[in-house]
């Protein structure tokens, strides 16, 4: 990609098709696992999971209680913000091999805190190794994720350059 | 900005009868940057002050952004939950 831009009442970036598809896929997983988080459906296990819900108080009662009744607002808010980028990447506008991507000012916060959840949970499968509990993760897989992570850092530092 | 942002010493804010704290922990994956919008951006912090508090969590492990009273607290933690950091609330 290219460096986010200052337009009249937002930013705007060039990805490569392969790196558009590939940041819908994690905006696509991102919102199921929010989703399936509002729901209680998660495997709280997890250390992904545990990394994006982490405990409000240091007290486990406390905690539990303090979760009961924020996740799921969290939860909601934060799917919303995988949507905002859905939405960007699928409307934006189709070039040859690449598309432009354009963010109101309104939208910046999703993209932002989207960008963030997505380093979160593959950082958090790259700290596991190979045979975490999604087995089907390799060395070779886990590297990637470490091209992604540091991708995904480009695109929020540079989004943050650009407000 | 307001007491209730200042980086008052934590004798004035318990003299002020509000015992409860937000605290932000740093964490291996957001960049600086990003910690510091997010300070701006939800506590309305100068850029100077959301920088500082940033460092402090960096270099300290943790700090202390906000203080009132607990169901406040409670708002500001999952906010920043919301946001992909790590914060607890706190008794002051």
């Amino acid at each position: 990609m290219r460096a986010w831009e200052r337009t009249d009442d937002g930013v705007s970036a060039r990805f490569e098709d392969a790196e558009a598809a590939m940041f819908e896929n994690l905006a696509d997983q991102l919102k199921l696992l929010h989703r399936a988080a509002a729901q209680g459906a998660v495997e709280f296990a997890d250390p992904a999971v545990q990394r994006l819900y982490p405990d409000g108080y240091s007290d486990p009662e406390e905690a539990k209680e303090f979760k009961r009744f924020s996740l799921p607002q969290i939860a909601e808010s934060r799917e919303r913000a995988q949507d905002a980028i859905i939405v960007g990447l699928v409307t934006a506008d189709r070039k040859e091999g690449h598309r432009i991507v354009t963010v109101g000012d309104d939208e910046v916060d999703d993209w932002l805190r989207g960008v963030s959840d997505m380093r979160t949970v593959l950082s958090s499968r790259i700290e596991l190794g190979p045979g975490g509990p999604n087995t089907d993760f390799d060395e070779d897989d886990l590297e990637q994720f470490s091209a992604v992570v540091d991708w995904l850092g480009f695109v929020q530092a540079s989004l943050l350059e650009a407000l | 900005m307001s007491d209730t942002h200042s980086l008052a010493d934590t004798e004035t804010r318990t003299s002020l009868g509000h015992g409860w704290s937000t605290t932000v922990w740093d964490d291996p994956v957001n960049l600086m940057p990003y910690v510091t919008y997010v300070f701006r951006q939800y506590f309305g912090y100068s850029r100077e002050d959301a920088e500082q508090l940033m460092l402090q969590v960096h270099t300290a492990g943790k700090a202390s952004v906000a203080s009132g009273d607990r169901e406040q607290q409670e708002r500001h933690v999952a906010a920043m939950h919301g946001y992909g950091l790590q914060a607890t609330v706190e008794r002051i």
